[in-house]
């Protein structure tokens, strides 16, 4: 084929591609053109370059990675077409999507990042710009592609690893410059080649392996990018020995701490190929210095002895390379290995550590000298004291703290145990110091003066025993105090002490202990990290978006798992065992997602069914709220995607957010029977209530706000609702108030809440005062003097407002909240006023009105308002202040104390006081005397005294009696039903009053008319007589008895008995005895009582001529004058007389029948009708009671006196 | 990628286990190649001492028809001119794993010893790319039976790794889950062309 039916050929080709768009037939083409490109024409590529690159945009992958490989092919054939082929592998690595493609792309970038490196350091000068160019172009994709070691695409790391490996190869020098031909490396690069930097590239390749180390013990990679860097270090090391030693400390690192995302056949995957490649390492020649540490390794990884010789370098060898090192022994220092060191720091330590457990444990062929100590050059004691002299000189704390980064990248994530620097360090010390003393002797750094040296040892010799003895007291301790702790940890290096014969039997029991107890530690701590880094590992390189809805399709997974809808769950238990499972989950689950994501979600998920799931959302505000308070040992808002707003600010308010939108929800949720069962387990469980939650309490009764409205007061109507009550809710309210309050005290909230149910129990309203009361009242019964105090100051504070002109307006309606509505606000707001009405004075003294018989001090406070108020409102309070006086006891000192400092104005009450509190008790004799002395000194109104009067002695109350009497009848009547303890008293019995009730009606009418006048005395006996019960027939007996045998005849004696003689006609004995005293004592001198008495008598009739006999004809003739209807008495009762009894008077006789009686010329007519009766009565005047007074039956008698 | 993938089956000699595997993974329609690593092709003979050997390279059909010759009778009886028969049929001879220069994007062992053969050949040879290849071992008894089972086997894990887009990413996971289901132990690793 000519180069004329070549070029044809291609231009058919390249046509063909256009019309063909299937991939496999244009890789057909492709290949086709590949083939005639570079095979058969290669100086027609230059010239179809365009149509060849512009593959790289092809729609199909594989074309894609075909044109990659034709790339690479054409640069392998000549540098130059780099300049083309780099800008197409750019774009790809940078913009393609397929992962495949960029695979394939890595690949190709491994060849051309050689072919760079050729050209540049090859290229003629008129080339010279292009290929650098073109290198820094690859140096940047280099540094990209190393980058992807942390790909998310494992297979795109594994090519990552390899691009590595190619890249440090090719950035290194050979062994001796001693590379093969075909090898590109930096041997290559002439030195004074200003565009590229050959030390500055080889800074770049071991910067980039020991990112690859990293990467290697990382405990999350991938058993297959495990396997994979394994090889690349392998090969690095075969190909580079001046790395070997690090990749052997790595392959030890690594075999100790295998990743725990392995599974068990990854593991032996892993050690078998560790074994292989240890096996390869071997047989190098470089493997000289580290041949102990790789026997061990194989030893380890179960290679036999057998296999381990096989692959064993020639003894000869072994001694050439031995003389060898001896005449080069000054290209020891490696600068890769202190880089190394740090990152490789915890495998170290644990390294040097295990030879020694396997010493202690005696395991025999296991024992293995310590590693590295064939690779130092016997430099003798020189290096020995240098190596002391720098170990002395490390602190642990200082290495730890200086490696800290790269040893901590390895910790799982349990806590640090606080030894652990200490420990961790050990091992790291004794690494850096062997490197560091290596280093200062090799470069004559380290003083050689022997005397120096000596004395130099001997002090470190003290401090090292000083050290060790510290250490070991320590370490005794730890022994005996937490055994299985120090298990887990590696043995400090203390152990194998054997200059002190003491410790080491320490020593050897806690390397006991820890082999007891080291195996289940470490396999469960294993298993632990295995499934933690599982999911890191797996949930890492999701973007944030994927992980939140993942995380939000979980969270409605779970929480769908509860609704009967799924398996049903016979046992409650388990049912029990679930549901706190499942809210766990949910709570850790949502707490760490970003608050505005999950708040909608959990919002709406508790009100679907509010009841049940309220556990759920406690149990997610408990989660919420330690991570807030950072109790929980993972950060949530480290694993919680930050948003631009998400700041520490947000997080620490995240809680009270969350908690503020839950109930806001529920309060906004129509209502349903459990309403308020669910609300009140929300205030009461969650962790902790901010301040608008407690705000928010008052949302969550509506029916507050309802009758905050400035309206009617009176709330009949609004009570039935077809909903709860409000009453009820308003009671569920205060119960839940008295709960937080009680339960929870020490957060500050209970004070808040506190004053909201104090405001409810001032509340206008009547009903929901009396809810707020009887919560009140609760509270406090339940607690201490604390809230007694608190509440009583407000009580006090409330009335306190009576002070003031009115109520505010409204004051109390609209901010049913308001702290203190009335008194607080009142100043500063000044409010219009209204007048005082019943109900707003009681809703200011309800709260103390129900304190009072708690603490009855309060009793000062309320007298001192009502001095001060104005009179409605005393009026109020006085007809108010009967029920919790009534309950106050009156015989306490308290009582007494008012009674000694009665302000201005408080007479009133200390009177309204004191007749409530003996309605039902008799008072006591201090009470009595007291109120007696005021009652002389300050106040002068009598009223004062009367609920005091039936414990007044008898002198005082006759002194007093009068005054009493002016008084309207009705309160002369209680005065009186005092006095005799009447009706008033539960106990009558006990009732020991000091004046009967006979003696009353005789004091009174003893009353001297100075005193009193006639007429209220009238009225008062009046009362008397009204009180039947007490005032009887026998009393009354008893009465007149007294009366008549008093010296000076009361001027009502006569009223009086003619009424109880008209109430008791059976008094008539008493009566006519009365009169017949009266007699006696000449009561006709007495004009007033002498009319009584012919009245009397003409009540008596007949009987009466008894005594009327007995008057001097004179009295009798004014008798008769004043009440004819007796003459005829008389006159039968005269004529009824014998001859032998009688005897009457002429006068007498004269004023009976006239001047001229038919009398005195014959006394012995019969006697009239009835005379026989008049004569037994006589006879016998008890007989005369039977009789029915004829006349005088009607009321014209006491006419007169009535005006 | 499907069908795309390159797949070669390794055992001792290249006869039973890989053939029976080649055999059914090339009814499926994979590209499959099959090979044996040990020094010798050995197939049982008259007695355990006395195995029949032949040079790699030895046509199927010639082995087939010199045991043919010596024992029809035995040599039927224990199924080895059945399965010659069957290789015959596949390809002409058996191939040594260390002599081949072809590429593939896994390869299957069937036993451990096998599988270090195949990892030692692919360390020491020369590295010309980065190209991966996942090397898994299956262990499969050198019987019949135990061949036609390793076959359906290494047919399921091939079917899954074929369903998969981006097999470096996913054969980790998909061998772990692999490895659960039919409950033996897998080895794998990754090897670089």
């Amino acid at each position: 084929m000519s180069d004329l039916e070549t070029e044809n050929r291609v231009t058919e080709l390249l046509n063909q591609t256009g019309l063909v768009h299937e991939g496999p037939k244009r890789i057909k083409i492709i290949a086709e053109l590949k083939e005639l490109l570079l095979h058969r024409a290669p100086d027609l590529f230059l010239k179809y370059s365009e149509e060849i690159l512009a593959f790289q945009n092809d729609p199909a992958p594989d074309v894609r990675k075909m044109a990659l490989g034709f790339f690479e092919e054409a640069c392998q054939k000549k540098e130059s077409f780099l300049r083309m082929v780099v800008p197409a592998l750019q774009n790809i690595i940078f913009n393609d999507e397929n992962p495949n493609v960029l695979k394939k792309a890595m690949q190709v970038a491994c060849g051309l990042f050689k072919n760079g490196l050729k050209w540049v350091s090859t290229a003629l000068p008129e080339e010279m710009k292009d290929a650098v160019g073109a290198w820094e172009t690859l140096s940047t994709l280099r540094d990209y592609l190393v980058k992807q070691i942390d790909s998310d695409n494992d297979g795109i790391r594994t090519h990552a690893i390899k691009f590595m490996e190619a890249v440090i190869l090719t950035l290194t020098h050979s062994p001796d410059g001693k590379a093969k031909a075909s090898e590109i490396c930096l041997d290559i690069v002439p030195l004074n080649l200003r565009a590229v930097r050959p030390r500055k590239l080889e800074e770049d390749a071991k910067r980039i392996l020991e990112s690859l180390l990293k990467f290697h013990s990382s405990l999350h990679i991938s058993s297959v990018n495990l396997m994979a860097t394994m090889a690349a270090l392998t090969n690095i090391a075969k190909m580079r020995p001046v790395f070997l030693s690090t990749v052997v400390l790595a392959m030890q690192g690594l075999n100790s701490h295998l990743p725990p995302t392995l599974g068990k056949s990854q593991v032996s995957s892993v050690r078998k190929m560790m074994k292989v490649h240890m096996m390869a390492l071997l047989k190098l020649p470089a493997a000289m210095d580290h041949i102990t540490a790789i026997t061990a390794l194989l030893n380890e990884l179960g290679a036999t002895y057998q296999e381990i010789m096989k692959n064993h370098p020639n003894p000869e060898e072994i001694k050439q390379a031995a003389r060898r090192k001896k005449d080069e022994g000054r290209k020891r220092p490696r600068p890769m290995d202190l880089d190394v060191v740090p990152s490789l720091d915890l495998d170290a330590a644990e390294r040097k550590k295990r030879p020694k457990r396997d010493d202690l444990e005696v395991v025999g062929p296991k024992a293995l000298p310590l590693i590295g100590e064939t690779a130092v050059p016997k430099s003798g004691d020189l290096t020995k004291s240098a190596e002391e002299y720098i170990s002395l000189r490390l602190r642990p704390d200082f290495v730890f703290k200086t490696t800290r980064f790269s040893t901590l990248q390895k910790i799982p994530d349990v806590g640090l145990d606080p030894d652990f620097p200490r420990l961790a360090s050990n091992g790291l010390i004794r690494g850096i110091s062997r490197l560091l003393g290596n280093q200062l002797v090799k470069d004559s750094v380290f003083p050689c003066d022997k005397v120096a040296i000596e004395r130099r040892r001997r002090e470190m010799k003290k401090a090292e025993e000083k050290r060790k003895l510290e250490l070991a007291k320590e370490k005794r301790e730890k022994v005996r105090q937490e055994v299985p702790k120090l298990a887990a940890k590696p043995v400090d290096a203390v152990v194998d002490d054997s200059t002190a014969e003491g410790l080491k039997s320490v020593a050897e029991k806690s390397a006991v202990a820890v082999k007891s107890t080291v195996a289940p530690i470490s396999l469960a701590q294993k298993q632990k990290r295995l499934t933690n880094e599982r999911l890191t590992e797996k949930s890492k390189p999701m973007s944030m978006s994927i992980v939140l809805k993942v995380k939000a399709s979980a969270l409605s997974r779970i929480s769908s798992v509860g609704d009967e809808t799924g398996i049903a769950i016979r046992s409650e238990s388990r049912k029990e065992s679930m549901r706190s499972a499942q809210s766990e989950v949910m709570a850790g689950l949502s707490s760490l997602m970003p608050i505005e994501d999950v708040l909608g979600w959990v919002v709406s998920f508790f009100l679907t069914d509010p009841v049940r799931r309220v556990d759920h959302v406690i149990a997610w505000l408990y989660s919420e709220y330690s991570q807030g308070q950072s109790y929980s040992p993972v950060s949530a808002s480290a694993l919680r995607p930050l948003t631009s707003n998400d700041t520490a600010e947000m997080d620490r308010k995240r809680y009270g957010t969350i908690l503020t939108w839950i109930l806001k929800a529920i309060a906004e949720k129509d209502e349903f029977p459990e309403k308020y069962d669910v609300i009140r387990r929300l205030f009461l469980e969650t962790p902790s209530l901010t301040d608008e939650a407690v705000a928010m309490l008052s949302m969550m009764f509506p029916a507050d706000e309802e009758q905050a409205e400035p309206q009617v007061i009176d709330n009949e109507a609004d009570d039935q609702s077809p909903e709860i009550p409000r009453v009820k809710r308003v009671t569920r309210m205060c119960e839940l108030l008295c709960d937080m309050i009680l339960y929870r005290r020490g957060t500050g909230k209970h004070t808040t809440c506190l004053r909201m149910l104090l405001d409810l129990a001032t509340h206008p309203t009547p009903t929901i005062r009396q809810e707020g009361l009887s919560a009140v009242m609760r509270l406090v019964s339940h607690s201490d003097d604390a809230f007694a105090a608190a509440i009583g100051e407000f009580a006090v504070m409330s009335i306190n407002a009576l002070v003031m002109p009115g109520a505010i307006d409204g004051g109390v309606k609209n901010e049913p909240q308001d702290e203190v509505p009335e008194e607080e606000e009142g100043g500063d707001k000044k409010p219009a006023f209204v007048n005082w009405s019943e109900d707003s004075v009681k809703s200011a003294c309800g709260l103390l009105f129900v304190l009072l018989p708690r603490k009855t001090s309060y009793l000062f406070d309320l007298m001192r308002v009502f001095a001060e108020t104005s009179p409605e409102v005393k009026r109020i309070i006085l007809r108010l202040m009967e029920e919790p006086i009534k309950e106050l006891d009156g015989n306490s000192d308290e009582v007494m104390a008012v009674l000694d400092n009665i302000p201005k104005g408080g007479e009133t009450f200390v009177s309204r006081m004191i007749l409530l509190l003996t309605e039902k008790a008799q008072p006591s004799e201090q009470l009595v005397y007291k109120v007696l002395d005021l009652y002389k000194t300050r106040v002068t109104d009598v009223r004062f005294l009367i609920p005091v009067v039936s414990g007044l002695p008898e002198s005082e109350l006759m002194e007093i009696l009068p005054k009493f009497l002016r008084l309207a009848p009705n309160v002369l009547k209680e005065v009186f039903n005092r006095v005799l303890g009447v009706a008033t008293l539960e106990r009558p019995e006990e009732h020991n009053p000091s004046i009967t009730p006979a003696d009353l009606m005789v004091a009174l009418h003893t009353i001297p008319p100075s005193a009193a006048d006639v007429k209220s005395i009238i009225k008062a006996t009046a009362l008397c007589f009204e009180m039947k019960a007490v005032y009887t027939m026998e009393v009354m007996g008893e009465v007149i008895k007294k009366l008549v045998d008093l010296d000076e005849i009361p001027t009502l004696l006569m009223r009086t008995v003619i009424q109880a003689f008209s109430l008791y006609p059976k008094l008539s004995g008493h009566v006519l005895n009365a009169l017949q005293h009266l007699i006696q004592k000449e009561v006709w001198k007495n004009p007033r009582v002498w009319e009584g008495f012919i009245k009397c008598c003409q009540r008596c009739g007949a009987p009466s001529c008894v005594v009327l006999m007995q008057l001097q004809a004179e009295q009798l003739k004014s008798v008769f004058k004043q009440a004819p209807d007796l003459k005829d008495y008389m006159s039968r009762h005269v004529d009824s007389f014998t001859e032998n009894n009688a005897f009457v008077p002429e006068p007498v006789l004269e004023a009976l029948f006239g001047q001229k009686t038919p009398r005195s010329l014959d006394r012995r007519e019969p006697p009239p009708p009835g005379a026989m009766e008049a004569e037994a009565f006589a006879m016998h005047p008890a007989t005369l009671m039977n009789m029915r007074p004829p006349i005088y039956a009607g009321q014209g008698l006491f006419d007169p006196y009535r005006g | 990628m499907g069908h795309e993938l390159r797949i070669a089956v390794v055992c001792a000699s290249n006869m039973n286990r890989s053939m029976e595997a080649h055999s059914f993974l090339s009814k499926q329609g994979y590209k499959v190649k099959s090979y044996g690593t040990g020094d010798k092709v050995k197939l049982p003979g008259p007695s355990i001492d006395k195995p029949n050997v032949y040079e790699f390279g030895t046509p199927y059909d010639k082995i087939y028809k010199d045991l043919k010759s010596k024992d029809p009778n035995m040599y039927t009886q224990n199924g080895l001119l059945n399965m010659l028969d069957r290789n015959r049929r596949l390809k002409d001879h058996p191939e040594k794993f260390q002599l081949t220069e072809d590429e593939f994007d896994v390869i299957f062992t069937v036993e451990e010893r096998v599988f270090d053969h195949v990892v030692e050949f692919m360390e020491s040879r020369e590295k010309k790319g980065c190209t991966p290849v996942h090397v898994i071992n299956i262990d499969v008894e050198d019987n019949h039976e135990e061949a036609t089972i390793g076959a359906f086997l290494i047919r399921d894990l091939v079917d899954l790794m074929a369903s998969c887009d981006d097999l470096d990413n996913d054969i980790d996971d998909l061998l772990q889950d692999f490895e659960s289901t039919c409950k033996r132990s897998i080895l794998h690793c990754v090897q670089f062309y």
